[in-house]
């Protein structure tokens, strides 16, 4: 049984001068230890998917499972808190915050005392990959790559096993576009996340467990 | 194209657009309806400045001021000493006074304001002398051989050697002569029925041989022995007057030609000649039935010429040319006299300008013109004015006519027309130019009573178009903001799509212009066409409400000038406004139109913002940790807050402080103000010399706090008295005498003295132990006469009669008799006074001290002078009304009791409405400037927050709680703006030294985090989904 399932999954917005159907019908299911790969055009609704999945908004129709618990019988405050962790393409990172101020953050939510929270920023900053000497630095100073890292960490030090990304390569060279992959990778099978990942790039769509494919709102078989 | 779409695109925001139409559009009215009565203010009070004139009167507080016919030499140079007041900014017209006098046949003033009423110049002939009887001690050796002494009730005719009859006779001897008989034959015969002793006394027919026996006894000081002085009276007839008829009367007020009057020689050592004719000099006396006398006198004080001499004919040169001719001119020119006075603004002078006088038919005389006058008698009369009493005979020309360059007689300097609006200051400068003893008074004509609605109408219009600029300035930063400045997806559209930068301008102007535009032609149009009405309603309203009460004020003196209101209300502050509110716009949104070009993107690479130094906080916890860090490490953001709380604040807190300031100049001026006031005459120019018999009823009204009143008698030592005959005549010339004598003046305190109360300074010497508080010790009427009273003497009177501080003199008052004063002060005015100053309690007791109604009132009924202060300034209008209830009259003002009350309050009610104004002005601006500062805190909080829309989604979006959200920038923002405030706030403190500043602090705080928590709302309501994907 996967550890988030959706069950005739639509979504519909109201613009100013339209109705948007963006998910239309959408039933699948996310297993612990895999990733995946929601790929598909423009406008095909992945990134709705995502934020469903994230607990931004509740299905207009349908229903979002995790661990069996209907997402819309949750706190969405509480679930994105305690169930999800989301990885961004544009990093969204606080600014005037230190890069392990930023990874402390959700931790601090969650009520660790902020010592305690420096002491686990620290060893997941040096787990995503980067050098201690950035943990007293801003996101600001340094490099895409190494702010991803920074999202990750961040995401990390939320304690969820379920883990979701918006093109976390986006704004990546392939270089550290491969590295963050690899972390995800890593993530989901030596660690047992479940880690979803939204994309337009084809090859590292190919390079997840399962790849699922939106076209209009409607998963692709 | 850019225009048609860069219109369309605004318009379809409808919600915004209509909602800054009509904020636009509301703004744009105001702005004009202030601008509007701004300008209907200053343009109606610019008229009346040129319609109302303020006259400045310069009189001399001489001796006798405000006696308009004493001849004051001391007032005659005071008017030489006046230089030329002309050249003082702010006078239009600087007049000396030139008048003089002239006669017309045929005028006679009326009695009362004559000066030589008993002056004569006249012809007596037919003189008889007037045989009187005179008492003389007789020595033996004068005696005749045969005469009657009278002793008691018996009488003794006497030879000279010898007894020859003693009669016992029971008749009082001054009854003798009625038991003297004359018989037909001439025979003079003393018959004692009793004894039937018929004894003929012809020789008794000569008074000289009647004498009285006199036998005085009293007791000789030096030895206490009894002592008799033993001789005989005599009595004979001498000559004591003369009679004759009076002849011609070269000058005489009454006339009195061909009647019978006894001539008195006086000191003159008039020795007429029966039966010759003379022409006199003297002084007519007519006692009705007890006969009349012309008492002859000098002409004037070592004078050679002899008041009289012997004439033959009326053809005579004496009649002709001589001191008797000249004497007989002066006293007529001086009698009945008409006041020739020359002005080129004569309804500036006084009598017009009080309203006392106005022209009731013709014109005044123009500038500079000859041989017209209002009233004479040889010129032509081209104005006639009405009457009035005590401007009787007068005359006015204008300046053209060669009068003499300074007045005969009176006080009145001159006066000066001047300017409304630089009227004080030029009374100032005056001040510095005239020499001591010479008092400047200014008339208004009313102004400041219209001004006053119209002047705090057009603080009010400052208020609103001050308010509504701010207003304009506001909206407009968020209007050019939001349909500019926040255009910057469409500019990076058009950028890329490679348009011209003139046509990118265009299209992001068009259509702002365009609604700001239609938004304020309405609010023009709406303007224009309401502004007729408003202005009314807003000039009914001030004059409703600032209608100042000026009843009793001496700042209401003088004749009011009414002025209707214009009617014409000007349209350009409309347009004024529209252009400004579009100009504003414009310039505006040509300002935000580089923010518009300027991507919204996020900084890459490298941050102009500083590593913390402290490394990683993990001080604090929850929402405070993040809004501190947050603070803390703000950049420009956390500048811009504190700053512009701190500038705002300090704006509000300004503006707090004046308002205070205002406040509490209030509260002092009503604290520190001693509103006094006085009985006056019916102009309320004269303070002195009246009569009130109840000055005391004020006291009824509870709300005064010292009252001084004065009464008078003459006084003089009385070895200065002259002899004056036990007659009618005698009795007139007593009188005459006596009223020139200084006055006892008996008062409770020395404000209501005639010497101070026109404001001379008080410079007096006492002697140690006493004070001026003795003036009102009431234990003087109860103690009654003591051997000495105590008394303030004037220097000038005890250095005549070499008398010093401490010493005790005999002096004679008026109806009471000899009274012994010791003198414990002495003052010095400049006018030489020589009046006494003594306690009230020695003729009567102040209310509070009587014991009955009666003690209250002086004994000769009245007093001649009342001023009092109130207990409080509060207390004034309260005083009004009063005065009102009991129908006190105002001066000018010719009804009620005809007792004048003036108050002294014109200064203080003219400083109060100015600081009304002010006050007035901060309760309309006030308010909307606090609402505005709020919604500038609210713009403000929420550029801030809004500008931190992506920290906000990814806190939500990491699942942060809604009041941790909230929490973590309303926080930030208040540590930001509290630190403004405080920083403010405590400055203000240490400036203005009141703790109120906080106030301001507070005010615009909570303004501010209001603004800031609905910001904060807003964008936590906003859907995340949504505040993600405009994140990005």
């Amino acid at each position: 049984m996967g550890v988030l399932q959706l069950k005739e999954v639509c979504y519909t917005y109201q613009t100013q001068y339209q109705k948007v159907e963006a998910l239309k019908g959408i039933s699948t299911s996310f297993d612990a230890g895999k990733v995946y790969a929601i790929v598909g055009k423009s406008g095909s609704g992945k990134t709705t998917l995502l934020s469903l999945l994230a607990g931004l908004d509740l299905p207009t129709q349908g229903e979002v499972l995790c661990h069996d618990t209907s997402t819309s019988q949750m706190q969405l405050e509480q679930y994105r808190r305690e169930q999800v962790a989301v990885i961004y393409q544009n990093f969204r990172l606080f600014p005037l915050l230190t890069v392990a101020e930023n990874v402390m953050y959700p931790m601090e939510l969650r009520g660790t005392s902020p010592k305690q929270a420096r002491e686990k920023a620290a060893v997941l900053v040096e787990r995503v990959g980067l050098p201690e000497t950035v943990l007293n630095r801003y996101p600001t100073m340094l490099s895409g790559g190494e702010q991803q890292r920074v999202a990750i960490a961040r995401a990390l030090g939320m304690d969820t096993k379920i883990l979701l990304a918006d093109e976390p390569t986006g704004n990546l060279d392939t270089a550290n576009s491969e590295n963050i992959f690899s972390i995800l990778r890593s993530l989901a099978h030596d660690d047992g996340y479940c880690v979803i990942i939204v994309t337009h790039d084809r090859a590292l769509a190919d390079q997840a467990d399962d790849v699922l494919e939106l076209r209009d709102g409607r998963v692709v078989e | 194209m850019f225009l048609r779409n860069g219109i369309l695109s605004t318009l379809r925001s409808r919600g915004r657009a209509l909602l800054f139409a009509l904020l636009i559009l509301l703004l744009t009215v105001s702005l004009s309806l202030g601008l509007g009565l701004w300008s209907y203010c200053a343009q109606t009070l610019e008229t009346m400045d040129e319609t109302y004139t303020s006259i400045a009167l310069l009189e001399y507080m001489g001796e006798e001021y405000p006696d308009p016919y004493a001849a004051d030499e001391a007032a005659r140079q005071a008017s030489e000493q006046l230089g030329d007041l002309s050249q003082v900014p702010g006078v239009q017209l600087w007049e000396p006074t030139r008048s003089t006098m002239a006669l017309s046949q045929g005028y006679q003033r009326p009695n009362g304001t004559i000066p030589y009423k008993n002056q004569v110049v006249l012809t007596v002939f037919q003189l008889t002398p007037q045989m009187g009887k005179e008492s003389y001690v007789l020595q033996l050796e004068d005696l005749p051989q045969e005469y009657l002494i009278r002793d008691g009730d018996r009488c003794t005719v006497k030879i000279k050697d010898g007894l020859w009859e003693d009669i016992a006779y029971d008749a009082f001897p001054a009854r003798l002569p009625a038991k003297v008989r004359v018989v037909e034959d001439g025979t003079i015969t003393l018959v004692d029925e009793t004894q039937n002793i018929t004894l003929d006394l012809s020789w008794l027919k000569e008074q000289e041989k009647c004498f009285d026996y006199v036998r005085a006894t009293g007791i000789d000081v030096s030895t206490g022995q009894t002592i008799t002085d033993e001789y005989l009276m005599g009595y004979r007839q001498v000559v004591v007057g003369t009679t004759g008829i009076i002849g011609k009367a070269l000058y005489s007020y009454e006339g009195k030609s061909g009647v019978l009057i006894e001539v008195d020689p006086g000191d003159s050592g008039f020795s007429p000649q029966p039966g010759k004719r003379y022409l006199i000099h003297g002084q007519l006396y007519d006692s009705g039935n007890s006969g009349r006398a012309v008492v002859v006198t000098d002409f004037y004080e070592g004078c050679e010429q002899s008041p009289w001499v012997e004439y033959d004919s009326y053809d005579d040169s004496i009649f002709a040319q001589s001191i008797f001719t000249e004497y007989a001119q002066k006293y007529e020119l001086g009698n009945n006299y008409i006041q020739v006075e020359a002005s080129d603004q004569i309804a500036a002078l006084e009598p017009f300008q009080q309203g006392t006088l106005y022209l009731r038919e013709g014109r005044y005389p123009q500038a500079g013109e000859r041989e017209v006058c209002v009233i004479t008698f040889q010129w032509m009369v081209v104005g006639i004015s009405n009457q009035a009493e005590g401007y009787e005979g007068r005359v006015w020309v204008s300046q053209g006519e060669p009068l003499p360059q300074t007045p005969l007689f009176g006080y009145m300097l001159g006066r000066a027309v001047l300017d409304n609006q630089n009227a004080v200051e030029a009374v100032k400068q005056m001040e510095t130019q005239i020499s001591d003893g010479v008092r400047v008074t200014l008339y208004d004509q009313g102004y400041a009573a219209a001004a006053q609605p119209l002047q705090a109408m057009e603080a009010t219009a400052q208020g609103i178009t001050l308010a509504s600029l701010v207003g304009v300035l506001a909206v407009l930063c968020l209007f050019a903001f939001l349909f500019v400045g926040r255009q910057q997806q469409a500019v990076d559209v058009m950028v890329s799509l490679g348009t011209p930068k003139g046509g990118i301008r265009l299209w992001l102007l068009s259509g702002a212009i365009l609604v700001a535009g239609i938004a304020i032609l309405a609010g023009m149009a709406i303007s224009a066409g309401s502004m007729q009405l408003l202005v009314g309603l807003a000039l009914q309203t001030a004059q409703a409400l600032y209608a100042a009460d000026r009843r009793y004020s001496d700042g209401a003196l003088g004749v009011s000038k009414d002025m209707e209101p214009s009617q014409s209300i000007p349209l350009w502050p409309a347009l004024a406004a529209g252009v400004v509110v579009f100009v504003v716009a414009l310039l505006l949104c040509v300002a935000f139109l580089r923010q518009a070009r300027q991507k919204n993107t996020l900084r890459q690479g490298k941050s102009r913002v500083r590593v913390p130094r402290s490394g990683t906080s993990t001080a604090g916890a929850g929402a405070l940790r993040f809004a501190w860090l947050s603070a803390r490490r703000g950049g420009w953001r956390s500048v811009v807050v504190p700053v512009t709380s701190m500038v705002l604040t300090a704006f509000l807190g300004t503006l707090m402080v004046t308002a205070l300031g205002w406040d509490g100049q209030k509260v002092q001026l009503y604290e520190n103000t001693a509103i006094t006031g006085q009985f006056t005459s019916v102009n309320g120019r004269q303070y002195t010399d009246l009569r009130l018999y109840d000055p005391w009823k004020l006291c009824d009204s509870g709300l005064i706090e010292e009252i001084q009143v004065y009464t008078s008698v003459p006084y003089w030592l009385q070895e200065e008295s002259p002899t004056f005959a036990d007659t009618a005549l005698g009795g007139q010339l007593q009188d005459a005498w006596i009223s020139k004598q200084p006055d006892m003046v008996f008062l409770n305190g020395l404000d209501v003295a005639p010497e101070f109360i026109y404001g001379e300074e008080k410079n007096i010497t006492w002697l140690e132990g006493w004070d001026e508080s003795f003036l009102a010790d009431p234990s003087y009427y109860k103690e009654g006469r003591m051997s000495a009273w105590p008394c303030v003497a004037s220097g000038d009177w005890m250095k005549k009669y070499a008398l010093k501080l401490g010493d005790e003199v005999v002096v004679r008052a008026d109806t009471m008799g000899d009274a012994t004063v010791h003198i414990v002060g002495s003052y010095v005015t400049k006018t030489k006074s020589e009046s006494m100053f003594l306690p009230l309690s020695f003729r009567c007791l102040p209310p509070w001290e009587a014991e009955n109604d009666e003690q209250t009132i002086p004994y000769n009924g009245s007093f001649y002078g009342c001023c009092f202060t109130l207990k409080s300034a509060y207390d004034l209008e309260n005083f009004r009304e009063f005065l009102a209830q009991e129908r006190y009259t105002m001066p000018g003002v010719l009804d009620g009791t005809r007792l004048v009350v003036l108050l002294d309050d014109g200064v203080f009610t003219q400083t109060v409405e100015a600081l009304g104004r002010y006050m007035t002005l901060s309760q309309i601006l006030f308010p909307v400037l606090f609402v505005l500062m709020g919604v500038l805190g609210f713009v403000v909080s929420w550029l801030m927050v809004n500008g931190r829309r992506m920290e906000f989604a990814i806190m939500r979006g990491l699942g942060a709680p809604q009041k941790w959200v909230f929490g973590s920038f309303f926080l930030e923002q208040s540590i930001l703006c509290l630190a403004g405030c405080m920083v403010s706030g405590v400055a203000l403190n240490l400036w203005s030294g009141t703790p109120l500043v906080w106030l301001a602090a507070l005010g615009f705080g909570l303004c501010y985090l209001t603004g800031c928590a609905l910001a904060v709302r807003a964008v936590g309501r906003t859907k995340i989904f949504t505040l993600l994907t405009h994140a990005d």
